[in-house]
């Protein structure tokens, strides 16, 4: 009978405890940082695109990733202002999964899709992306695995 | 009368109750077959035929007993104690006599001790042995709330913590682009540093983001240019400012090429 009790304290302390802590999906803290990236894919026909970053995560698991910037060659020239609003998951320490559910783009913005996902960053409406967050000092790395990073930014202090 | 057998099981006639101390269980005794166990226990190490037992059953408590049945209520009483974990000798059976409580049980009565006032003390006042009782619930759920707690708050931070965003990196310096200083975010193992690292990131420096002062160098090549072939090689330049002794970093620009930087 007493091993009973206690089996029966042990489970509801458990519960109660998982309930306390793991119910809820608890925030997390926000980050914003900027940067420029500038990058020449392997494509020899493709221009240099260099755009301005904003990084956004949000406590409540949105974000946003605001691009502006622009390239040209001999016979065009391409504008670039867009935004992308995220949901995203911690699926463990510095590493997120990013769901993309709405992408703005400015009027202007004359970049196709290929071209922005083949030179600019690997990103589109209705896309999964997991990406890994590093930090060192007020600076955040973003990169697709431990060795390849996207790109740095800073935040504000 | 109740007993304490072997400090251990508590029999209380009155309550026709069979409880082991230890476990808490407890076996519920028919009234004809508390009063023969009792009697037996009473008259401990004597032998006592069927006629006796049904003689002081039906003396005092004007009761009739079938002989024949008195040998099924010891059978039943055995089982009881069997199930308490106590020992089914305990009630010795002397062939074509009848029954004896066994001498080598320590039988200590504790009168005036029914189930009831147990539950409420908590306590045998004969032996000073705890049972199980409420408060020692009551007592159990309070340190059970106390470690719900403990490990809601452990669970809290733990999760707290790993729903952190980002995980710390520590890049390492790897030399100098001009006056600036030059990290690699993972350094491969076994590689030539100046042929792996430095020289590309000087090209791409070279080529898109000239050191500058009070400029820090963070570079990362892939594999296929870290082992001398083209591919694509990351440098990112970042201004390092220093206010009260603490480092900020600001105006990041990164640099993402594709290129031929061995040749």
């Amino acid at each position: 009978m007493r091993i009973t009790y206690f089996i029966g304290f042990a489970v509801a302390t458990v519960l109660v405890a998982w309930l306390t802590a793991f119910y809820y999906p608890q925030p997390v803290d926000k980050i914003i940082c900027s940067s420029t990236l500038t990058r020449k894919s392997a494509y020899a026909l493709d221009p240099v695109f260099t755009v301005g970053i904003t990084l956004y995560f949000s406590a409540a698991n949105r974000g946003r990733l605001s691009i502006y910037g622009s390239a040209a060659n001999k016979s065009q020239m391409w504008h670039i202002q867009r935004a992308f609003k995220f949901n995203y998951t911690v699926q463990e320490k510095g590493t997120i999964e990013l769901n993309v559910n709405h992408v703005w783009k400015h009027p202007s913005d004359n970049t196709s899709d290929d071209i922005f996902i083949r030179n600019v960053l690997d990103i589109g409406d209705g896309q999964q992306r997991t990406i890994m967050l590093r930090k060192f000092e007020n600076l955040y790395f973003i990169m697709e695995d431990p060795s390849t990073p996207i790109f740095v930014c800073s935040a504000p202090e | 009368m109740s007993y304490l057998l072997d400090k251990k099981i508590f029999f209380s006639e009155a309550a026709g109750i069979i409880r082991n101390l230890d476990s808490d269980e407890m076996q519920t005794l028919s009234v004809t077959a508390a009063m023969i166990f009792s009697l037996l226990i009473e008259q401990q190490g004597y032998t006592l035929s069927k006629e006796d037992i049904a003689g002081y059953i039906e003396n005092k408590f004007n009761y009739k007993v079938a002989h024949n049945t008195i040998t099924q209520y010891i059978s039943v009483v055995r089982k009881s104690l069997v199930l308490m974990g106590f020992s089914a000798t305990a009630i010795v059976t002397v062939p074509k006599t009848g029954f004896y409580f066994s001498n080598e049980i320590v039988a200590e009565q504790v009168d005036g001790m029914s189930s009831a006032p147990l539950s409420q003390s908590g306590t045998l006042a004969a032996s000073g042995q705890k049972i199980f009782t409420y408060r020692h619930v009551v007592k159990l759920a309070g340190l059970s709330l106390l470690a719900a707690m403990a490990v809601a708050i452990g669970c809290f931070q733990y999760q707290k913590e790993s729903y952190s965003l980002e995980r710390d990196i520590e890049p390492v310096n790897i030399g100098q682009i001009g006056k600036c200083p030059l990290y690699a975010l993972i350094k491969e193992s076994g590689s030539e540093l100046a042929n792996a690292y430095i020289i590309p990131a000087a090209k791409v420096a070279q080529a898109k983001l000239p050191c500058i002062k009070d400029h820090i160098f963070f570079f990362q090549p892939d594999s296929l240019v870290a082992q001398g072939y083209p591919g694509n090689a990351y440098l990112a330049r970042c201004l390092l400012s220093s206010t009260d002794g603490h480092q900020q970093y600001g105006q990041c620009e990164n640099v993402y090429l594709f290129g031929d930087y061995h040749s």
